[in-house]
């Protein structure tokens, strides 16, 4: 049995093209929600969404990638290069079969809007599927772009990495289940040195919102409309982004002096077995049990709990409802904040942006707030960190929580080295 | 802690049959389902066959009938798949813990597509002006589209309802890697119940190809064989194509104490498992199979087995002619000329490319083989038009045979590998 570290990360969210931008954003409390702007929604039940600014991100790798990338896959790409670069993994002698890749994805459209327009342009004539066969929509990289396991292939081809590359999808929980996947494997697992893990998700342009606006678990509030825990949620924002780790074995990062982020201690995963659609707060307890038990450690050790917290009236409830059950009167000291409240729900990123955000506030010993945050529900009574950022907090060990539409849950234990 | 990991039970639905039973029958005769398509119209598209499951009903397979309408076609089969492989099993609520049962699945490639987003534009579009009206789209086409939609193209769909159906509750993932997505599946339920993260796991993968905008992605990345081509070959000179299938198989793997516990039959032990990738293109095989290669070495070194134990190959058998090469090259370099003694076959060209369905559909047609102590030949393959670089023991004529264990070996094009080892149990 292997200790694991993490070595590389980066992210990429409605706050920023990175993860300093994000992280300074996020420490002033800035909202990353904002009006549609990309077509007309005066008739449609939702308004806002998180997207990224995609002329901030400069793609790292040769144009050519593009035409086979998905938005999802250009930008767990993007993000995966970035963290890659930072670790120096690479430059080191490490065998190639001995790094592996963990893509979580989840939204897969396999065309953007416009191409949407002109394939049912060319079926609107005679009303026949058969007529979108002679559109250019539908290119031979059409193949690679529906095909959701190229985008780590992307990323192995540009980088020469030769071992597995997975891609996997548990909904809103697959980001954590990638890193819990990639640290279970090089802990067990005397094949592996290496995983570069992350989830990436882009849901946010016309044919996302029309997917996910019936589904009653969106917010149809126009301003402060993530409010994670607070009395008057109504439901979550989409959000777009990626969050990518490099994960190692603690051996190999130390043989080649690589700069540690953190030590990943425990990871649990779990099914409700109940609704498609619901949070159920057993699914919570067993995912944070698990992690624990797999930590070795007991509550008393976790200082920080990195929330899922959506803003549905049913996930915050539940959520809250399994740290109590889980924390007991410790859940009452322990600050507990959504991110989402700044980014929306990132869906299958936000595991992974949420480990990413958690291990600057160990760094910093600053916790990021839960913003929007004004009536206090009875039911939620923890501290969610409330709307500012607070200082001079020492973190050592922290748990992050993720769930997902499909009723799977994940929670992950990292730990600071220094 | 290294612990034994056995099967305990399997279940599949192909084009060949619904049930285990069926697909025996099916295979012990050379009962192929290719047939011409009639879930979609083939009209334009280039071939007008493929593996459809036709005559299925998903109700039985739901406790609660309400929820089929949160399901796709292919999570359909998957909860048949499963529900034969626990009564297989002798799985009930009461000899399995939830908490300590696992679930890895492999799905297809379910998403959104454009046609579903077509009602909304049918009566939100503006001709006139050659654009959309979403003022229109937003009151009139909205409530269009399924209101399901982000339900039903999720690609974790079927593990989230198997989960429900099955009372599952521990630890899962579900993988989404065209053909070898249940085979990485059963790979890792493998690693999970060895490491102690779980005592029971229902492992596999479904898929569904038998879909418009699959053959429009095959035809554009030249996937389908010529025009005309319908008996689908593979390792022959004369073809190269693939023909789409869809199906389901689990199969539940159990912690070897527990299922003696139980006191059930055991059909089989994992004893290795090994995956890779080649980094080379996104469609096209590369020269040399370093990837696949090195996936069979370390599979069986993770079993410690000599290659003259390998009684039976499974291998992917796509039909491409350069994959058909490429695994084949595969196979003659880890094994050697000794190697081409080993039994080879497949059935893809009966049920079609089962996709992410493969790996799992292949394991249990291998189980069949095993109980039956023979091996069924490839179909529709003779030795004339066996094409000369597949230079393999490919078996064109049943063959009676003790399998004490066979390797089954996936690969999806873009280069990712897979493979298992699997023992019958009670032989050491």
């Amino acid at each position: 049995m292997r200790r694991v570290v993490i070595t590389g990360m980066d992210a990429i969210s409605s706050l920023g093209k990175d993860k300093q931008e994000m992280w300074q954003r996020m420490e002033r409390g800035e909202e990353g929600v904002f009006p549609i702007k990309d077509f007309d929604v005066s008739a449609f039940p939702i308004k806002v969404t998180a997207p990224v600014d995609y002329d901030k991100i400069a793609w790292p790798a040769d144009d050519e990638w593009l035409k086979y990338m998905t938005d999802a896959a250009y930008l767990y790409n993007a993000a995966a290069i970035s963290a890659l670069q930072e670790s120096l993994l690479l430059e080191s002698p490490i065998d190639r079969k001995r790094i592996g890749i963990i893509a979580a994805l989840y939204g897969n459209k396999f065309l953007t809007p416009p191409e949407l327009e002109r394939s049912y342009l060319l079926y609107a004539k005679k009303n026949r599927f058969s007529d979108i066969l002679d559109s250019n929509v539908f290119a031979s990289s059409y193949y690679s772009r529906r095909t959701l396991y190229s985008t780590g292939l992307i990323l192995a081809k540009i980088y020469h990495i030769l071992g597995p590359v997975k891609t996997t999808d548990t909904a809103c929980s697959s980001g954590s289940d990638a890193v819990g996947e990639a640290f279970r494997l090089i802990k067990n697992d005397d094949t592996l040195d290496a995983m570069i893990a992350g989830g990436t998700s882009s849901l946010t342009d016309l044919i996302g919102v029309s997917a996910y606006s019936l589904i009653d678990a969106l917010t149809t509030y126009e301003e402060r409309a993530s409010r994670p825990f607070d009395k008057t949620r109504s439901g979550f924002v989409i959000g777009e982004g990626s969050g990518v780790v490099v994960v190692e074995s603690l051996e190999s990062a130390l043989k080649r002096g690589a700069p540690i982020y953190a030590e990943i201690i425990g990871y649990g995963s779990s099914l409700n077995a109940y609704r498609v659609t619901d949070a159920h707060p057993e699914g919570y307890t067993k995912s944070m049990r698990g992690a624990l038990k797999e930590a070795g450690i007991d509550v008393n050790s976790i200082d920080y709990i990195s929330a899922h917290g959506t803003s549905t009236p049913q996930n915050d409830l539940s959520e809250t409802t399994a740290i109590k059950a889980v924390f007991g009167d410790r859940a009452y000291k322990i600050p507990v904040s959504s991110i989402k409240s700044m980014i929306g729900h990132t869906v299958c990123a936000s595991g992974v942006i949420q480990l990413i955000a958690t291990i600057r506030m160990m760094k910093e010993s600053v916790l990021l707030p839960t913003i929007n945050y004004r009536e206090k529900d009875p039911q939620c009574d923890l501290d969610y960190v409330p709307n500012v950022k607070r200082e001079n907090y020492r973190i050592t060990t922290a748990l992050s929580n993720s769930s997902g539409l499909g009723g799977s849950n994940s929670t992950l234990i990292i730990k600071n080295m220094e | 802690m290294n612990r034994e990991v056995v099967i305990t039970g399997y279940g599949i639905i192909s084009p060949l049959g619904i049930g285990n039973e069926a697909n025996k029958n099916a295979l012990l005769q050379g009962h192929g389902g290719i047939k011409p398509i009639t879930l979609f119209d083939t009209d334009g598209l280039s071939l007008k066959v493929g593996g459809e499951i036709q005559g299925f009903s998903p109700a039985k397979f739901f406790k609660n009938r309400s929820n089929v309408k949160y399901t796709n076609r292919s999570s359909r089969f998957v909860m048949a798949a499963a529900a034969f492989a626990k009564e297989k099993a002798g799985l009930t609520e009461d000899n399995y813990n939830p908490e300590n049962t696992g679930l890895y699945i492999g799905s297809g490639e379910t998403g959104l597509e454009a046609t579903d987003f077509f009602p909304a534009l049918d009566v939100s579009y503006d001709h006139e002006k050659g654009e959309i009206d979403f003022k229109k789209y937003g009151e009139l086409g909205l409530v269009e589209l399924d209101p399901f939609i982000g339900l039903t193209s999720l690609p974790n769909n079927g593990l989230c309802f198997l989960s429900i159906e099955h009372n599952i509750r521990g630890q899962n993932n579900n993988y989404i890697k065209s053909s070898v997505a249940s085979g990485e599946a059963i790979g890792m339920a493998y690693k999970s119940i060895k490491w102690g993260y779980a005592d029971v796991i229902f492992a596999g993968g479904y898929d569904s190809l038998i879909n418009f905008f699959v053959y429009l992605a095959y035809e554009k990345a030249g996937l389908l064989p010529p025009k005309g081509e319908e008996i689908y070959r593979v390792y022959d000179r004369t073809w190269n194509g693939m023909i789409p299938g869809e199906g389901a198989g689990i199969v539940i793997l159990e912690e070897l104490a527990h299922a003696k516990k139980r006191g059930v039959p055991i059909y089989g032990k994992i004893t290795g498992f090994a995956e890779a990738n080649e980094a080379y293109d996104l469609v096209q095989f590369p020269p040399e199979p370093e990837g696949m290669i090195y996936a069979i070495r370390q599979a069986l070194q993770e079993a410690n087995a000599s290659q003259d134990e390998i009684d039976l190959i499974s291998p992917q058998a796509s039909g491409l002619r350069d994959g058909d090469i490429y695994e084949a090259k595969a196979l003659q370099r880890v094994f050697g000329k000794q190697g081409l003694k080993i039994p080879v076959t497949t059935f893809t060209p009966l049920t079609g490319f089962m996709g992410a369905a493969s790996g799992v559909v292949d394991l249990i047609y291998s189980l069949f083989q095993v109980e039956e102590n023979k091996i069924f030949p490839i179909p529709n393959l003779t030795r004339a038009t066996q094409r000369e670089e597949c230079e393999l023991n490919l078996v064109t004529q049943p063959m009676a045979k003790d399998i004490k264990r066979f390797l089954n070996l996936n690969y999806a094009i873009g280069g990712s590998s897979t493979c298992l080892v699997v023992e019958k149990y009670g032989q050491e």
